[in-house]
């Protein structure tokens, strides 16, 4: 059951549009991973979820509650934990942290401990008492999710959540947030690190210039590629558009892009294809100095979709 | 209605971090009643002028207060908090209501060293006064507050807010009976004066501080200084909970 409905929703600032006609679903109890390169119009979206900026069209219903004509109860169901981490900085990590878990209804010692909890495996909570400014980048970070993990809210946003923070941290962080949806909240993930939302996301969902262009489990995501196999070619000159025509014309390969003097060939039955990828290179005279075949990642998902559009 | 207690609890707990702004304020007050008070009452030749500019300066010092903690805001939004308020589990009502009296209150906290002078040099203790006082006082300010923050947070920009609140600063203070009798202005400033805010402030405290001095400046009855002060502050929540509810969103600020 989709607890999270997006339709058709859309935002302008200006004449510009940031999302355009944006429709997806998220099913409750799930990570749902929106990707999308900078600007693409996540952050938007997000912010019209939580109801801080209005669709100019569509709208988006969460628990069942509509985001335009219900935002009082859409609030109530939601925590977020922005991109920049929101707090001033004469404000300490405990207070900041308490005093949003207050503001969401928890009280006495179970605030306490949910506070104390999470701070430590978050490991700030020896910066609990130090000044918001005196705290380094991903300790700023650290406090700003750890009030949605202390507010465990039945539909939880995260903007970026490990952006600047350490590669311990960010573990930490995703084991909280797969914990958060194992106690039954639904996640919304935004991220343009493919890396982060192939580990923890159970969907991804692809925007791009606020357009959702794809979307599926990770593993769904990568079949969808046409030429699942990718043939990564690097030869001692860059290769001239002859080569790459050539190489585009072998029946199978799907795709061939090139980036300096590396080929990235997108293939279908890529093991049956080097002879003949090798045989028309080498009739250009270039020789090859490395040759590696690999399974997509959700980067070339993401590279795929958003430069089939780019 | 707990996300505005909430809200003013927040506002009031950084009032500790304000110390030297209010010993800074204060000894300005201090110093203005202390010289410029006692030298302009030399010049004026209207029988107590002294106390009258007393209960003036002091409404005029709140009305500037209220603006300051008010436009904290801005600096909020510039740390990204606007956002994180308006997310918050409440409604667009309790925000207004919680932002306005909160920075209201802590506008009068910080007033309160300066009233309790006010109060020694007029010699006038009595705790209905004093209660009444304050009370007027915090009507005031929470209107002020209300339009402060429902204006920066529709504008999102601190230079146009920069430039508007200095002028309705100058121009609010100076068109009201906060430092002269409304008597003794033109007519062509009457009219603006009569619907500021301060001159209602301080009309009512003349009244209830010192009756005396109220005797020959007012223009009003007490009592309708009083449902002034109340229309203006309800009249300042209902339009902020009106425009926070349809205009006002996050993000945009310059």
């Amino acid at each position: 059951m989709a607890f999270v409905e997006i339709i058709n929703i859309t935002k302008y600032y200006g004449k510009n549009p940031a999302v355009n006609g944006l429709s997806l679903s998220i099913e409750e109890g799930e990570i749902f991973g929106l990707l999308g390169p900078n600007g693409a119009g996540k952050t938007t979206t997000i912010l019209m979820l939580a109801t801080v900026i209005k669709p100019t069209a569509g709208t988006a219903k969460i628990g069942g509650y509509d985001i335009v004509k219900e935002p009082d109860k859409v609030r109530n169901l939601l925590g977020i934990a922005f991109q920049e981490p929101k707090s001033t900085w004469v404000e300490k990590p405990i207070e900041v942290v308490e005093w949003h878990g207050r503001i969401c209804g928890l009280r006495g010692q179970e605030l306490k401990d949910r506070v104390k909890d999470v701070m430590e495996r978050l490991e700030i909570w020896d910066q609990r008492n130090k000044f918001f400014y005196q705290l380094s980048g991903g300790n700023r970070k650290r406090v700003e999710v750890a009030k949605v993990f202390v507010q465990r809210p039945k539909f939880a946003i995260f903007d970026e959540p490990t952006s600047q923070v350490d590669v311990l941290g960010k573990h930490a962080i995703w084991d909280m947030i797969k914990e958060l949806r194992d106690s039954g909240s639904t996640v919304m993930l935004a991220t343009n690190d493919t890396n982060e939302a192939d580990i923890i996301s159970d969907r991804v969902g692809i925007i791009y210039e606020g357009k959702l262009v794809s979307s599926g489990a990770p593993s769904e995501l990568k079949d969808r590629i046409p030429g699942g196999d990718i043939l990564e070619i690097q030869l001692d000159v860059p290769p001239d558009e002859r080569i790459v025509n050539q190489l585009s014309s072998i029946e199978g390969v799907s795709r061939v892009l090139s980036e300096n003097d590396v080929l990235r060939m997108y293939l279908n039955r890529g093991e049956e294809l080097v002879p003949a990828v090798l045989d028309s290179i080498s009739r250009f005279g270039a020789k090859i100095r490395y040759m590696k075949m690999k399974e997509p990642s959700l980067d070339d998902v993401f590279l795929y979709f958003t430069r089939e559009r780019g | 209605m707990k996300g505005a207690v909430f809200l003013i609890e927040r506002e009031l707990s950084k009032a500790k971090r304000y110390k030297f702004f209010i010993a800074m304020r204060f000894t300005w007050f201090a110093v203005q009643v202390a010289v410029f008070g006692v030298v302009m009452s030399r010049m004026v030749t209207i029988s107590r002028f002294y106390d009258f500019y007393l209960v003036g300066v002091y409404s005029s010092i709140l009305f500037t207060l209220s603006v300051f903690i008010s436009y904290e805001i801005l600096e909020e939004a510039e740390d990204g908090l606007f956002e994180y308020f308006l997310s918050l589990p409440m409604g667009r009502w309790e925000f207004v209501m919680g932002r306005s009296v909160g920075c209201a209150i802590s506008s009068l906290t910080y007033t309160i060293p300066m009233l309790l002078l006010v109060l020694l040099l007029l010699g006038n203790l009595n705790p209905f006064s004093v209660a009444l006082a304050l009370l007027s006082s915090l009507l005031f300010a929470i209107g002020i507050s209300g339009i402060v923050i429902t204006f920066v947070s529709l504008v999102k920009s601190s230079d146009v807010s920069d430039i508007i609140f200095g002028a309705v600063d100058a121009i609010l203070v100076r068109l009201s009976t906060a430092m002269y009798p409304l008597s003794a202005m033109p007519s062509y400033y009457k009219l603006p004066s009569i619907a500021n805010p301060i001159t209602h402030l301080a009309e009512f405290l003349r009244y209830i501080l010192s009756p005396d001095i109220f005797s020959y400046t007012c223009f009003e009855p007490p009592g309708s200084a009083i449902a002034f002060l109340l229309g203006f502050s309800v009249s300042a929540f209902m339009i902020g909970i009106l425009v926070f509810e349809r205009k006002v969103e996050g993000g945009g600020w310059r």
